[in-house]
Order: C-alpha cells, then structure tokens, then sequence
C-alpha cells in the first residue's frame, strides 16, 4: 500500500465510483469495493497534505 | 623719437613702453602652447613661455606671467576642461602685454578660455566619433547615443568574476572595491587586477595593453571594470582615444566603465556596455545587476509555488467530488437492489391462490385432488368448484371439446 502512487491510488478510486454509479457492482462486493474506496481517499488526502507541507516548507526556505 | 640722438637705456625703454601703452594698453586673446611650465608652486608668480610651433619648430616665444593671485584659475580650468594643465597642450589666453626695464617684453595673463579649449576637445571627439562611425564600430542611434558590439553583448546572469583595470590603491580603485566587496546582500566577488595607467600620454595605450591581457583569458572572467576616480580631475583625454575606444566597442566581454568624472561622457564610456559615473556606481550597478536575478529567481520560486498549490486544490476538490460521488452512488445501488426485491415480493404475493381466485379463477377439485386432467372425467361425476367466496358442488351433464376460443 505505501509503494501505491497518487495516480494509481486516484485511478483505481475513480474506477470504482464509475462502475457503482454504472451498476456494475453486486450486493456481494459492494461492500469491500466501499472499503477500499475509503482506503483509497485516505492514501490520496495523506498524500496531499504531504506534499502541501512539503511545499510550504520549501516557499519558508530562504 | 629724434633720429641720432643719444638716449639713455632706461629713456629708450621708457619710449618704447610709452609706444606699446599708447597702442596696445588693453587686454586681448593670444593663442599659443604652453612650454616651461613647472607646476604650481604655492604663493609664487608663475613664468611659463608660450609658444608657436609650425612643422614642430619653434618659430615664435614670449615670457608670460601668472601672478599668484591669477594661480587659481589654472586649477579651475582644470576642472572645467578635465584637461591637465601642462606642457604642451594649447590654450587660448587673455593677455596684456608688458615691458618691464629688467625682465624685458612678457605677457601678463589675466585669464584663461576654458571654451577654447574644451571646444578643441570637442572638436577631436566628434572627430574621432565620425571616424569609428564611418568604419562601423558605432552607429548612432539617437543624439549622442551609440549601438556598439560591447553594447549588444548579453550580460551573464550573474557578474562574480571581474577583471579590474585601473591604478592599484588610488582613492576610486578602492571606493570600486569596498563598495562591490561591502554589499549589503552578502555576494561574493573575485576582482583580478590589471594595473593600468589611468592618466596621461600613455594611458590609452596603458590600458589597451591590459585589454588584450584580459582577452587571452576571457573565459575567466564575466565583465571587465574600467575604473579611475578620485584625487586629480584630469586628463580625461585618454578615454576619447580612437584606438581604446575601438577596442571597448568590439571588446568580447561586458565592459563596465566608473571613470569619475562630471564631464560629457568620454567615448569610451559611450561604447561601453555599462556606463556609471564613477566608482561607486559602477560597484553599485554590478551588485544591482546580481540583485535583479536573484529577484527573478524568488520570483520564479513563487509561482513554482503557487502552481503546486493550484494542483494540490484542485486535486482536492476531485478528492472531495469523488467521495460524493461514490455515497450518491452507492445509495442509489442500494435502493436499486431494494427496489428490485420489493418488486419480487409483489410478484410473489400476485401469484398465490388467493390472489388467483381474487381475479375470478376458479379451482376444481374432483376427488379431492386438483384437476388437471379432464379426460379423467365423465357425464354423472361429481366435481367441487372453488371461487374466492364459495365453493360449488354439481354434475357434470355434458363434456364438449373446446375449439380455444373462450365462449362464456
């Protein structure tokens, strides 16, 4: 899971939206595919205050 | 005066001095050059020569005085011409003329024209700027303004590495310094030196000479400084030199001038690629030169910053649209799979007996079993008839094949 990039963590959680709005999910995963969705958005809301702090410090650099 | 008499020698000078007083008592302009001049010693009358000069040959001379009290001006006109006062340079003086019984005939100076002699200089200036212009190592631009290669020249980022032509430990050698070396933003500067004269006769050729030194290493260096200031206001005549200002004006390397002077520019400084009045702003302009690029660099810094800010927002905002996304989504699948469920229930409920025998169907027993079978059935048998609401005992009377039209 820490070696999952931004992109590939953001792809696979529109992938999963699209095939909940598109119905291409069963009762059966919808679960587990709505915990990894969570999953998801934390790596990327993580991933972006990282990088925001990271930036920040830079721009307090003189 | 009466022909063969005998005259005292102090009578003839008396004559003679009444013919000049009765003609030449008033005060008029002489040019000449200056010759047997030997500076300026302090509350002294001074006694140059001027003379005349033709093919190089002396062919005219006159003892001249300066009294002390007309000293000053010589100073004066040194500032005003930028012009060493000295041997050799010609000048155009106002003059009385006197005989004295001792000293003989001498001019009396009552001043000097600076105009004259700033006009000579004019004159050679202009000269030599047709003369660069004609051979295209400047082209004039707007009055007084001239494009030239040094001019053209892009500056490098950053001015760290100078070569300093100019005369080692004199008070605008060491303004130039302090003041590049002293700046306020901490820049660091390596200064090679290439001592040069900065005044008189072979200055040009001085300072031409350690152009050429400069240009065999010119990959050490980012710009070259001319710099002189300070002290004695003369002889700025070196930097109007055709052959020094051919040399700035085609010179490889940015040239920086900080000469020091109130004067019209020097050529030299036209042609140069940074021209400052002295030394300090020539340091000045240097270090404001660095000071921009490091401001381009902050700047650039900014907006680096605030793109990244810019992406991180709106890939939040994709974050915050998704997550949305995916609640409305899951909600409506949900309600989709309970929807479809219900609809079974109803289905279900729709096809039980009840319901059946609701809409006017009937069942019939024969038995007490369902029939399915009619051909189990004969005229007399005994069938049960069971609507919604009761339940029919009869006989059958009659058994008729059906043709599949339903004749109630």
């Amino acid at each position: 899971m820490a070696t999952l990039t931004y992109k590939k963590a953001s792809e696979e959680l529109q992938k999963i939206v699209s095939d909940i709005e598109d119905g291409k999910v069963s009762i059966d995963n919808l679960y587990a595919k709505l915990e990894r969705a969570k999953e998801l958005i934390e790596i990327c809301q993580s991933k972006l205050k990282q990088t925001d702090g990271e930036v920040k410090k830079l721009l307090a650099k003189k | 005066m009466e022909e063969n008499k005998q005259y005292r020698l102090s009578e003839l000078i008396s004559l003679v001095k009444g013919v000049l007083d009765a003609n030449l008592n008033t005060y008029f302009y002489v040019i000449g050059e200056i010759s047997n001049y030997n500076g300026i010693e302090p509350n002294k009358h001074l006694y140059p020569r001027l003379i005349e000069r033709r093919n190089g040959v002396i062919t005219a001379e006159i003892k001249t005085c300066i009294f002390r009290g007309s000293v000053y001006q010589l100073s004066e006109f040194e500032r005003k011409t930028g012009l060493k006062f000295e041997n050799g340079i010609e000048v155009l003086l106002k003059v009385k003329v006197e005989l004295h019984p001792i000293y003989g005939l001498s001019l009396i100076m009552n001043s000097i024209d600076h105009n004259y002699t700033l006009g000579k200089i004019q004159d050679e200036k202009l000269k030599t700027l047709i003369r660069l212009e004609k051979e295209k190592v400047i082209r004039l631009i707007e009055p007084g303004v001239y494009e030239t290669n040094n001019k053209k020249l892009d500056r490098p980022f950053v001015i760290q590495r100078i070569a300093l032509i100019s005369s080692v430990n004199t008070k605008g050698y060491s303004d130039f310094k302090a003041a590049l070396l002293e700046n306020k933003y901490g820049y660091k500067f390596t200064l090679t030196d290439f001592p040069a004269m900065m005044q008189g006769n072979d200055a040009a050729k001085s300072m031409l000479s350690q152009l050429q030194a400069i240009d065999k290493r010119q990959e050490e260096y980012d710009a070259v400084a001319i710099i002189r200031g300070g002290g004695d206001d003369t002889g700025f005549i070196c930097f109007d030199d055709y052959e020094l200002s051919k040399a700035v004006a085609n010179y490889k390397l940015p040239i920086i001038t900080g000469i020091g002077h109130e004067q019209n520019k020097s050529i030299v400084d036209m042609v140069a690629n940074i021209f400052t009045m002295v030394p300090a702003m020539a340091a000045k302009s240097i270090i404001e030169h660095n000071k921009d690029f490091e401001n381009s660099i902050v700047e650039l810094g900014h907006q680096i910053a605030n793109a990244s800010k810019e992406v991180i927002d709106s890939e939040r905002h994709e974050l915050v649209e998704l997550d949305g996304r995916l609640k409305h989504g899951f909600k409506l699948l949900i309600q989709n799979e309970k929807d479809t469920l219900n609809q079974l229930i109803r289905d279900v409920k729709n096809f039980s007996p009840e319901n059946t025998l609701a809409r006017g169907y009937a069942i019939i027993t024969f038995e007490g079993n369902i029939l399915n079978d009619t051909k189990l059935l004969k005229s007399g048998n005994k069938i049960k008839t069971i609507t919604s609401s009761s339940i029919i005992e009869s006989n059958i009377t009659k058994i008729e094949k059906r043709n599949g039209n339903i004749n109630l």
